[in-house]
């Protein structure tokens, strides 16, 4: 009997563990949290090879959503400029926003903060991998590699 | 000598008899056929034919079917950027006859039907996209450009042509068959070379992502409300814009001006004939012409004319039908290009803002077609209460033209710059202007114009909402 109870208590607390767990692991196809949805990037990490990348999502209306990337060097997340403006939007009654921004070759860690009008802050981090041009994306797109030359 | 004068008065008086013959016959068969009516002048038809083409007094011009339906814009597609051509552009005039070519070559070896992604996909990379704005029934789309549609494909309104793989390097056609809700692919065994080398000809290339690629063509899900659903087709071009100057005015020339050879012209295009039509003037520069067959009135308004036709039988014998839609498209298209170039407005071009399709007829058999104006590839449309309204209507009783009005004005290249924000920023006034904050709108389509209003001219985004004939002018002022 007390065996019994033992291993029930056992197999009670390693249920707990594994739902707390998953309740906590992201959701591999899917990116944001209750305040924004990202639809691009689509998952937390991708790869691309488009140097200029616009960031979209929807969220509510009054939401200001502003880009940032970590700089190793530093160890802290840095605002983005765009074209010499900062990257920050506040999403109008459609609640659609797309930020344009640039990346840098390799890993490219972002983070998407939003700051709700009613004071909740939130943060969201993806990781997009800018690929240099392959061979073969080379001879499929001749208009690229002229501007990667460039 | 008397011989030879013989001969020659006997050659005169052949060819006077011979030609009062023709005449004769010709207006026989115009009574006979009702197809004066159909804007269809046998005599000149005949004397094209035999190469007199203009001797009886003809100076009409026939578009080319490949020019009556041609696709409002097209978006090449090359890496990861984007170039988009409207029609009436240097660049879409010069790009559009190899295009055609490329369209032309396609044969139906092998017609399958595919998923939307399999679209979406195929319009990455290197592409070529043809979107018609509008839906054209299947019999309207071969008979204007005289190639062969698989029977499976009932509408077109986008095509899109491409490279199928690095590897072989094939050519393969999408076709968006819209009232369906269709894709079809059609694989070649022709080379996608000239897709790639007309994609190489071209520069300024820019990062105009599809709504697809955005991921505005798909609702959020169930925590966030996603107001907006932006139709997967619609390029996004999220930066400012600046559209050139200009002015809409009265057009300088008026009906007196026109030459009596294109005057007689105009009015064959609506079956009425000069010496048989009683005509009334005004002192104010309007004109009347009253025939059998029907009324073609012009008149002068403050900033521009008014030349409207009605068929004196409301409901002309004709019949409804996909063979009909071809033919009615083609006489309403020529008509006001014609028109327009009667009166000195060449830099206008036409484009067509209605389906071409069997149920575009109503119950009554009669269907309406809208045309609106373009200048340098931007629509400039004339406004009521923010809804545009078409310069160009005309309502056709099968394939015969009832009812016909046209707005002339005269655009000039004059006046300031007219600025206008991102689009986003007017996708975000929608829900303002449209006054239903709990809805979700569907956007079938969002563009640039030139808008004529009480105020002038100014420049806006225009939007088209699924399932909702009009087209909204939205008021964004610059941030």
């Amino acid at each position: 009997m007390k065996k019994t109870f033992k291993l029930l208590i056992m197999l009670t607390l390693v249920c707990s563990f594994v739902l707390s767990v998953s309740a906590f692991a992201a959701d591999p196809g899917m990116v944001g949290n209750s305040v924004i949805k990202i639809k691009k990037p689509e998952t937390y990490t991708s790869t691309t090879t488009q140097k200029e990348y616009y960031i979209s999502g929807v969220t509510s209306s009054g939401v200001t959503v502003s880009v940032s990337r970590y700089n190793p060097f530093t160890g802290y997340f840095h605002l983005l400029y765009v074209d010499g403006k900062a990257a920050v939007q506040t999403a109008g009654a459609s609640g659609l926003i797309a930020q344009k921004i640039y990346l840098t070759d390799g890993n490219n860690k972002i983070r998407i903060r939003t700051d709700s009008p009613d004071g909740k802050v939130t943060f969201l981090e993806v990781n997009i991998t800018l690929n240099v041009l392959s061979l073969s994306d080379i001879q499929q797109s001749p208009i690229d590699i002229r501007k990667a030359i460039a | 000598m008397n011989r030879k004068k013989e001969i020659l008065k006997n050659i005169t008086l052949s060819f006077l008899v011979i030609s009062s013959l023709v005449l004769f016959a010709g207006s026989w068969l115009r009574e006979w056929s009702g197809i004066d009516k159909n804007n269809e002048n046998f005599i000149n038809t005949l004397a094209s034919k035999v190469g007199l083409s203009g001797f009886f007094g003809d100076s009409i011009d026939y578009p080319n079917g490949s020019d009556v339906v041609a696709p409002a814009s097209i978006v090449l597609t090359s890496g990861a950027e984007r170039v988009i051509l409207n029609k009436g552009t240097d660049m879409y005039s010069s790009k559009y006859g190899d295009i055609l070519s490329i369209l032309l070559s396609l044969k139906s070896e092998r017609c399958v039907e595919v998923n939307s992604s399999e679209w979406f996909s195929s319009n990455k990379s290197q592409a070529i996209y043809l979107d018609y704005d509008i839906n054209y029934h299947r019999e309207v789309f071969m008979s204007a450009l005289d190639i062969p549609l698989p029977p499976e494909i009932a509408s077109v309104s986008g095509i899109i042509l491409a490279s199928n793989d690095s590897a072989t390097n094939k050519l393969v056609a999408y076709i968006h068959d819209d009232t369906e809700d269709k894709y079809y692919k059609i694989s070649t065994n022709k080379s996608a070379r000239n897709v790639k080398s007309l994609l190489s000809s071209v520069s300024n290339y820019k990062n105009i992502p599809f709504a697809t690629e955005l991921g505005f063509n798909t609702a959020a899900d169930e925590d966030i409300k996603q107001q907006v659903i932006i139709n997967g087709n619609v390029p996004i071009d999220l930066e400012s814009h600046r559209l050139s100057p200009v002015e809409v005015s009265l057009p300088e020339k008026t009906i007196s001006d026109i030459e009596d050879k294109k005057f007689n012209s105009i009015l064959s295009l609506f079956g009425l004939s000069r010496s048989s039509a009683q005509e009334y003037a005004d002192k104010d520069g309007s004109f009347m012409y009253i025939d059998t067959y029907g009324t073609l009135s012009y008149k002068i308004e403050e900033n521009r004319s008014i030349v409207e036709y009605s068929s004196a039988s409301k409901m002309a014998e004709g019949f409804s039908g996909s063979e009909a839609l071809y033919k009615a498209l083609y006489s309403g298209y020529s008509n006001s290009v014609n028109i327009l170039e009667a009166f000195g407005l060449d830099n206008i071009t036409l484009k067509i803002s209605s389906d071409i399709l069997s149920k575009s007829y109503n119950e009554e058999g009669i269907m309406t077609i809208y045309m609106d104006y373009c200048y340098n590839g931007i629509p400039v449309y004339f406004t009521q209460d923010n809804i545009i309204i078409h310069p160009v209507e005309m309502k056709f009783s099968g394939e015969n033209l009832i009812y016909y009005k046209q707005f002339l004005i005269e655009l000039s290249p004059t006046g300031s710059y007219k600025d206008i924000p991102p689009v986003l920023n007017a996708i975000n006034n929608l829900t303002y202007l449209l006054e239903k904050e709990d809805e979700t709108y569907y956007i079938n389509d969002i563009h640039k114009a030139y808008t004529i209003t009480s105020f002038g001219l100014e420049g806006n985004w225009c939007v088209k909402l699924e399932n909702d004939e009009n087209i909204y002018a939205i008021k964004v002022s610059i941030p």
